[in-house]
């Protein structure tokens, strides 16, 4: 009965992959497989030589700073939560956090890009009436990322949710033992709590590292045109986009399956530094 | 209860295996083909609901009618705007799928390129009994491709058929005319000074008499006139004084000058155009294509005629057209040019036969180490009248930029106009939005515009019309108001958007498919898209074109810009990867003034020239 699933892996994840990984040596500017022509490293080298991969490596990673940003701050909000507060203002505050993960990316995305848009937008109509000049939030090189990380934020709730049931479940005696033998509650989240919720927050941080390496929708609509100012919208996986389906008679698929593999290399050893340095900071503490 | 495990996971074994297999196809099936012998065509469209009304509305007349009698029935299925391109290229080469399809023009090289769309040459041959001659030939051309060599010649293989063609011209917000105290009449040149004498009235049957304030002037024959100090090259505006007159005739097209100063009103440049009409900007226009074809030039040029492709947007030699009625025969391709036609690039540059121009990177071109210079026969031709001297394409192009530039911007030592929005002042707010609000007095847009126009207008109180795009023109005396002697005129030129319907390469019903493209690109077809309000493909047709009361009364505008329009540079090569490297950063940066044009130049000459090695 093992097999299905195997059989399932083999059929949707496993044989495209190999596939990818074929395609990326070859020549390929149409879905007819029998077109392609080998061109060993050439995607691989053509592809870095490119000043826009450079851009694009630059602003994926820029893009990943959200990662780090948002696990403190949901950490710090979703800790909040779980303190005794006020139980109508406790709910209130869940429900305004989770809110916009239940609209959807797209949706908020389009309600930032009303508020943050350059003449008439919200916050430049409040800017110019108060006698200031308008920011170009979605229109400068300056501005376009600090503007995505910004909408990025607002897509806290599903983590704090699992931070709060994280945080609900860590042992309450041992907290208890820590403040009688003296520590501090900032002592006692940093020596205490968070250890405990340590597998959580390194899966929370591996999947939201992935997600970053795999981010188009945000920047695309913030950036109306695809590209953004000076192609500050343009990640890595929109380049791979454009590559297979845009630029497909000078790129074509063999450079974007290339591409493909060079972002999951990133990926990989991104995941792989990021948990190592958990697991180091963790076991510092002990 | 082991037994029914094994008995569930065979059968889940059998489901999947019966899944991938429908991942194939059945080699032996005859696709297309029902059991009654009746051939059945997968129609795939896109659009917005009134677009897919008429799409529905032509295949079930076709269906009733020619497809009875030829045993062909066509299924039409609409696909989400936001997946269609998706749809077609990932369904492409599958065995069972659609036949026929929708393209633009920016996809119609890509897709043929990539080889899953048919040669329907042969089988539109085949086709005689459905008669499409009477299409506009620049709108089929544009479907013709050799792909090896990338020419649409008119011997080249055919891919198509236009459905639908959206020709642009401008929209300008009359209400905010009339607040400005600019008269509109609608008087074709060649009737000007009948209209003039007053014994005719104008196309909305307006006579001379019913303006008195007209009395002591002849009106002469430009798109806009001020009876005092015309602005002229750029320079000099000044506010019309209160009782000066101006006149804004919608049939003749506005020189740039008489554009520009007509918009400076509604601009930054008039202290109250805020205040008195509301405005903030003069006009717009997404594309340089009416500035740089009106003179002749253009983004991309063929060196060697072999696919040397080279970017030739900034190149600063004059252009040369041709005035006489002999015409003019070029050296380098031999072509003989007719009146009213632009040299080609090889047969304006002193090319010897054989030899190839190398370009710089400043946008210039050498031969043999030498800067190429202007044909001596050209030369010869324009001091004997043959040919005419137009500006360079480089000048035409920043002249366009020079509309949206800020005024305190610096293209080609000119200062920007303001009198554009920039780009990314349509992020949110589309161009349209931002015409129909007031806050701008013309746009440059398709005809497809023209029943939302006609909607949004009336909900904000404003009345409207369309006056033909923008021509090069120089008059003999431009500081005389009143002199409409013309010296030289440039083309009338513009872009021209088009969606064609083409074949998948696997279909396996590829004559039925002619012939139902064949009808719905001929009369029969297209005048069930005239009776719907949208744009036919055949001449005949643009006079039934049926509004439902939506038109503008200058609508021809539109059918007289298809003789002349055509496809944008989107459609030169199979993809866009070279328009990007120079139009990214010259939109994103230079129009929004956060880089110097300067600056810009430097690096789009020589990146684009290495891009387009690729092709």
């Amino acid at each position: 009965m093992a097999v299905i699933p195997f059989i399932g892996f083999l059929a949707f994840t496993g044989f495209p992959m190999v596939l990818s990984l074929f395609i990326s040596f070859h020549d390929l500017h149409s879905y007819d497989l029998s077109q392609m022509t080998f061109v060993g490293l050439d995607n691989y080298k053509n592809m870095f030589t490119m000043p826009l991969f450079q851009t694009a490596l630059v602003n994926t990673l820029y893009f990943c700073l959200s990662v780090p940003i948002n696990l403190v701050s949901q950490l710090f909000l979703a800790n909040l939560l779980t303190k005794p507060l006020n139980p109508h203002f406790a709910k209130a505050a869940r429900l305004i956090l989770y809110i916009p993960t239940v609209i959807g990316g797209v949706a908020i995305s389009l309600i930032w890009n009303w508020i943050l848009e350059a003449n008439y937008g919200v916050i430049n109509t409040i800017l110019m009436a108060i006698g200031m000049e308008k920011v170009g939030f979605t229109t400068t090189r300056e501005w376009f990322m600090p503007s995505v990380l910004l909408i990025k934020w607002w897509s806290v709730g599903l983590n704090i949710l699992v931070f709060q049931a994280a945080l609900s479940n860590v042992n309450a005696s041992l907290k208890e033992a820590a403040r009688i033998d003296g520590a501090l509650d900032r002592q006692v989240f940093f020596r205490v709590t968070l250890p405990q919720i340590a597998p959580i927050l390194i899966y929370t941080c591996t999947m939201n590292i992935i997600e970053a390496f795999g981010e188009i929708s945000t920047m695309q609509i913030i950036s109306g045109n695809g590209l953004g100012p000076s192609n500050s919208a343009v990640t890595l996986s929109y380049m791979m986009y454009r590559m297979a389906y845009v630029n497909i008679f000078t790129e074509g698929f063999g450079m974007a399956s290339a591409l493909g593999w060079v972002i999951g290399i990133i990926t990989i050893i991104f995941v792989r530094a990021s948990t190592w340095a958990s697991k180091k900071w963790l076991s510092a503490d002990d | 209860m082991l037994k029914w495990r094994r008995i569930t996971g065979l059968i889940l074994c059998l489901l999947l295996v019966i899944s991938l297999a429908a991942c194939g196809g059945d080699e032996t099936e005859e696709n297309g083909t029902s059991s009654g012998g009746t051939q059945k065509i997968v129609f795939c469209t896109y659009g917005d609901d009134s677009e897919l009304a008429v799409y529905k509305a032509m295949v079930d007349q076709f269906n009733e009618t020619y497809g009875k009698e030829h045993n062909i029935y066509v299924e039409h299925t609409p696909i989400a705007i936001t997946g269609y391109t998706s749809y077609i290229t990932s369904m492409s080469t599958a065995q069972e799928s659609y036949d026929v399809f929708l393209v633009i023009e920016d996809n119609f090289k890509r897709w043929v390129n990539m080889g899953f769309v048919a040669d329907m040459t042969s089988y539109f041959d085949g086709v005689t009994d459905i008669d499409t001659s009477d299409i506009f030939e620049n709108t089929v051309d544009r479907l013709r491709l050799n792909v090896a060599n990338n020419t649409s010649n008119k011997t080249d293989p055919l891919y198509g058929l236009p459905l639908d063609t959206k020709p642009s011209a401008i929209y300008y917000n009359e209400t905010l005319f009339e607040k400005a105290g600019i008269r509109v009449i609608s008087v074709d040149e060649q009737d000007m000074d009948a209209w003039n004498a007053g014994e005719i009235p104008d196309r909305r049957g307006q006579y001379k008499t019913d303006f008195p304030e007209l009395a002591d002037i002849t009106v002469p024959k430009k798109g806009y006139y001020r009876s005092r100090t015309p602005y002229v090259n750029g320079y000099n505006w000044t506010l019309p004084a209160e009782d000066e007159i101006t006149v804004f005739n919608n049939r003749i097209p506005m020189n740039w000058d008489e554009m520009e100063d007509l918009a400076m009103i509604f601009s930054v440049h008039n202290p109250n155009a805020g205040k008195n009409f509301g405005t903030e900007y003069g006009m717009f226009t997404e594309w340089w294509f009416n500035y740089g074809w009106s003179v002749g030039g253009n983004c991309l040029q063929d060196l060697s005629g072999d696919g040397d492709w080279n970017f030739s947007l900034l190149d600063s030699t004059p252009n040369y057209i041709v005035v006489s009625e002999s015409g003019y025969t070029g050296e380098w391709t031999g072509k003989t040019y007719k009146k009213g036609e632009t040299l080609e690039f090889n047969d304006k540059f002193d090319v010897p036969k054989g030899k190839v121009m190398e370009p710089d990177e400043e946008g210039g071109y050498t031969v043999d180490g030498q800067p190429a210079g202007i044909r001596a026969s050209v030369e010869t031709a324009v001091q004997s009248g043959t040919l005419q001297t137009l500006p360079s394409v480089r000048d035409a192009f920043t002249r366009y930029l020079r509309l949206g530039a800020s005024t305190d911007s610096i293209i080609e030592n000119m200062g920007g106009l303001s009198l554009a929005p920039n780009p990314i002042t349509f992020n949110n707010r589309t161009r349209q939005n931002y015409w129909f609000s007031g806050k701008m007095a013309m746009l440059v847009d398709y005809s497809t515009y023209i029943e939302t126009f006609s909607r949004e207008a009336e909900s904000n109180g404003f009345e409207w019309d369309v006056a033909p795009l923008m021509v090069y023109k120089e008059y003999t005396n431009p500081l005389d108001p009143a002199c409409d002697t013309v010296k030289v005129v440039g083309k009338q030129a513009g872009e021209c958007n088009s969606k064609a319907m083409i074949v998948r390469e696997r279909s396996s019903v590829k004559e039925a498919a002619a012939r139902f493209i064949c009808w719905m690109a001929s009369r029969e077809g297209q005048s069930i898209r005239a009776q719907n309000g949208h744009f036919p493909n055949q001449r005949d047709l643009l006079e039934k074109i049926q509004y439902n009361g939506y038109a503008p009364q200058n609508v021809t505008v539109f059918s007289e810009a298809l003789e002349y329009q055509g496809a944008g540079d989107w459609w030169y090569l199979p993809d866009d990867a070279w328009i990007q490297v120079w139009a990214n950063p010259l939109n994103s940066e230079v129009r929004n003034g956060t880089l110097a044009y300067d600056l810009w130049k430097k690096s789009a000459i020589p990146d684009t020239n290495k891009k387009l090695l690729d092709y």
